[in-house]
């Protein structure tokens, strides 16, 4: 059952399995300036209030963890892989700067962080991401990390530009390198990895090396010593959060709060216990719930700058039942019988925008084949430089009907047409 | 002997000193028609079709996002190269396989086309890649040293170029990454106006540092230092409407500059008989203007 931010407060939990700080009732979020939720169809229920909950106070919680004396990891653009890393040290939290990217769309763009941005360079032709330099400029929604750490390389340009300019701006950035990903030639020595493509042994041991660099920087920034065991301990903690994604992948839950849910394996929303506890409550209820036959199931690829896009889809008459939101790599189980940082650097490696789009595309067909989707919706970014390939590649090979639309951070001005454009796609497949 | 296009400054031409090919290292967008690109992907694109229809071989690179998706988009591995560069300083181990890699594609190539050459030397190793040592004294000088490039003939063109009054002549640099217009003209009207290009730094030209490595510092440094070297009195940097790097390295030089700097923005449909176009003359005009004012006022 969906409903509004007031229904869905109707249901805050007595059990709520947030610290105290963070519970309370949702509308105290959009009276303080998260307008967006005021205009969101809801899943209603009581975990769903608790993960609305939890990723509406990440800023509360991440001024709490400095304030305790913990330090504060930036991990910018690699999806996932270093919030691991930086999992392992109890010192430490690992923040996600790009997530900024939704604040114009959940702030509904009253906080200028795009004229900001604008007016530091980064204009309309780079994607939604760029919000993240203004968000640094007004120094007002996050807590500026202690560190930070940039994948480079094989990366959209938007990033790799973006990311320059704020170590111009006086954010200082160490970056590290992540070689482009192709399949490894007969004569190479080649490892495997979790996508099932066989690549260059020389990639992984770059991505391995750059990351014991990485913990050696960790060390020193936060005075506690790294060791395997407890990196070790760390991916499991990791595949728990991944294994209760997987149950709430293949559950009916609603798309909004679904797509919320697979953002959390990006970096636990800066909380690793609390994730945890909250996508256990998730996935305990959403196993429950029935999938509706009258909803057609829709595989949907890249992750949308304004949420409100996954209201949109379920209104047209689609549902969710695969996506690549660009992290796939985030969400497969890691495999613990390697070295750690053998795991990490294979984990980094699978990221789907590091190797060929025609790779990335064609794991997508597969996804959605094997979850019986009618059909396959990619969602371009604004801006971004990947986006304008991706679905003339598909549709060469697809042979699911594809649609291809924009999200921009706010949709409400073309949302009659977006309305159209997923209600005719829905209708016929 | 093959003819390879080699569309990156981060690969020098000493690398392939011994290998019996001719280097291309510019699209010569003037010269190709382009095909038509959708919205997001760089204009200079649209030249590569008709580039490789031409070349034996084509070699990209990562250090640019759009140029790592052009070689997916041309579909053709034995014919294209995507050399994995690094955007770090310290991934020599990374840079000496991909040499290795590419030693064997261009053998490989060789033997596709039915010409035994002897591609089983390594590559050279005069890369410098902390100050690259490409920065020449001479304006529009070949980049790419004894080989047949296609540059030749309009490079020696320019130098022949009569300036006016060569005490007064201004001079300014071009940076910027893929050039799609028609560099001749480019060099025309900016003559006419008195002023002389001194250093053509798009690809295919000199270069200038590498914008694409992270941090880049270095290109920041290596920009100031050709200014004072040369006595540039502007920057006109010049990209496509989809290049995000180029878009703020031209944000970037503004602020780390002391001459004028002035962006634009020149895709593929720019390319003809029109240009340059009535936005960029007026543009390139009061560019133009702004340097003679600030040669008038002894800045």
């Amino acid at each position: 059952m969906k409903g509004l931010l007031a229904a869905l407060d109707m249901l805050m939990p007595k059990d709520s399995c947030l610290p105290k700080v963070c519970q309370g009732p949702l509308q105290r979020h959009a009276q303080g300036g998260d307008r967006r939720l005021l205009h969101l169809d809801f899943h209603l229920s009581p975990a769903s209030h608790d993960l609305w909950n939890f990723l509406m106070t990440e800023e509360e919680r991440l001024h709490a963890a400095r304030k305790s004396g913990k330090v504060i990891v930036g991990a910018l653009k690699d999806l996932g892989t270093i919030p691991i890393l930086v999992n392992a040290y109890k010192n430490a939290v690992a923040f996600y700067p790009d997530g900024a990217w939704w604040l114009p769309c959940f702030k509904e763009q009253s906080t200028h962080l795009m004229p900001v941005a604008d007016a530091l360079g980064a204009g309309e032709g780079l994607c939604p991401v760029r919000a993240m330099l203004g968000a640094f400029e007004l120094g007002c929604h996050f807590p500026i990390p202690d560190v930070m750490f940039c994948s480079t390389g094989a990366i959209c340009d938007d990033f790799k530009a973006i990311a320059q300019r704020l170590v111009e701006r006086g954010h200082p950035i160490h970056f590290w390198e992540m070689p482009h990903v192709r399949a490894a030639q007969a004569d190479e020595s080649a490892i495997e990895l979790s996508n099932g493509l066989r690549v260059p042994a020389l990639a992984r041991d770059v991505v391995q090396d750059e990351l014991r660099r990485i913990s050696k920087k960790l060390d020193q920034e936060i005075g506690e010593p790294i060791n395997e065991e407890k990196l070790q301990a760390a991916i499991v903690r990791s595949n728990r959060v991944r294994a209760l994604l997987a149950r709430i992948r293949s559950s009916a839950l609603p798309s909004l709060e679904r797509l919320i849910c697979e953002m959390m394996a990006l970096h636990y929303c800066s909380d690793y216990a609390c994730c945890e506890a909250v996508l256990a409550r998730v996935a305990e209820e959403a196993e429950n719930l029935d999938i509706d036959a009258q909803m057609k199931p829709v595989y949907w690829i890249n992750p949308v700058a304004d949420v409100r896009a996954m209201n949109l889809l379920e209104d047209a008459g689609g549902r969710l039942c695969g996506t690549d939101f660009m992290f796939t790599h985030a969400l497969a189980p890691l495999d613990e019988g390697l070295s750690p940082f053998d795991t990490l650097a294979r984990m980094a490696l699978a990221d789907p925008m590091a190797g060929t789009i025609r790779a990335r595309m064609m794991a997508c067909l597969v996804d959605a084949t094997r979850s019986s989707a009618r059909g396959i919706i990619v969602s371009r970014i604004p801006g971004a430089s990947h986006c304008a390939f991706e679905a003339s590649m598909l549709t060469s090979f697809s042979d699911l009907p594809v649609l291809e639309i924009e999200i921009p951070s706010l949709t409400d001005l073309v949302a009659p047409l977006l309305m159209t454009r997923l209600q005719g796609f829905i209708e016929s497949i | 002997m093959k003819t390879i296009a080699v569309l990156s400054h981060a690969i020098p031409d000493d690398w392939f000193e011994g290998l019996e090919v001719a280097l291309v290292r510019e699209a010569e967008c003037a010269r190709h028609a382009p095909v038509p690109l959708r919205a997001g992907v760089c204009g200079s694109l649209a030249f590569l079709p008709a580039l490789l229809a031409e070349v034996d071989g084509l070699v990209l690179t990562t250090s640019c996002d759009q140029m790592r998706r052009a070689a997916e988009w041309l579909s053709d591995d034995a014919c294209v190269f995507l050399f994995n560069f690094p955007s770090t300083l310290h991934q020599e181990r990374l840079l000496e396989a991909e040499k290795g890699r590419l030693v064997k594609w261009l053998k490989g190539l060789h033997e596709r086309l039915g010409e035994k050459n002897d591609c089983t030397t390594q590559l050279g190793s005069g890369h410098d890649r902390a100050w690259p040592s490409t920065l020449n004294p001479e304006p529009f000088t070949c980049t790419a040293g004894g080989c047949a490039s296609t540059s030749d003939a309009r490079t020696s063109g320019y130098q022949d170029a009569s300036i006016k009054d060569g005490k007064e002549t201004l001079s300014i640099g071009v940076l910027g990454g893929h050039f799609c217009g028609d560099q001749q003209r480019v060099v025309w009207f900016f003559e006419e106006r008195g002023i002389r290009i001194s250093v053509w730094g798009c690809e295919g030209g000199e270069r200038v540092g590498d914008v694409f490595q992270r941090p880049n510092t270095l290109f920041y440094d290596q920009a100031q230092a050709v200014i004072a070297e040369r006595h540039l009195d502007g920057i006109l940097v010049v990209r496509t409407t989809w290049c995000d790097v180029w878009r703020l390295a031209a944000v970037r030089l503004h602020e780390v500059v002391t001459v004028p700097v002035l962006e634009w923005v020149l895709d593929s449909q720019c390319q003809g008989q029109s240009f340059p176009d009535g936005s960029s003359t007026t543009r390139l005009e009061a560019f133009c203007e702004l340097l003679r004012a600030r040669r008038q006022e002894g800045t």
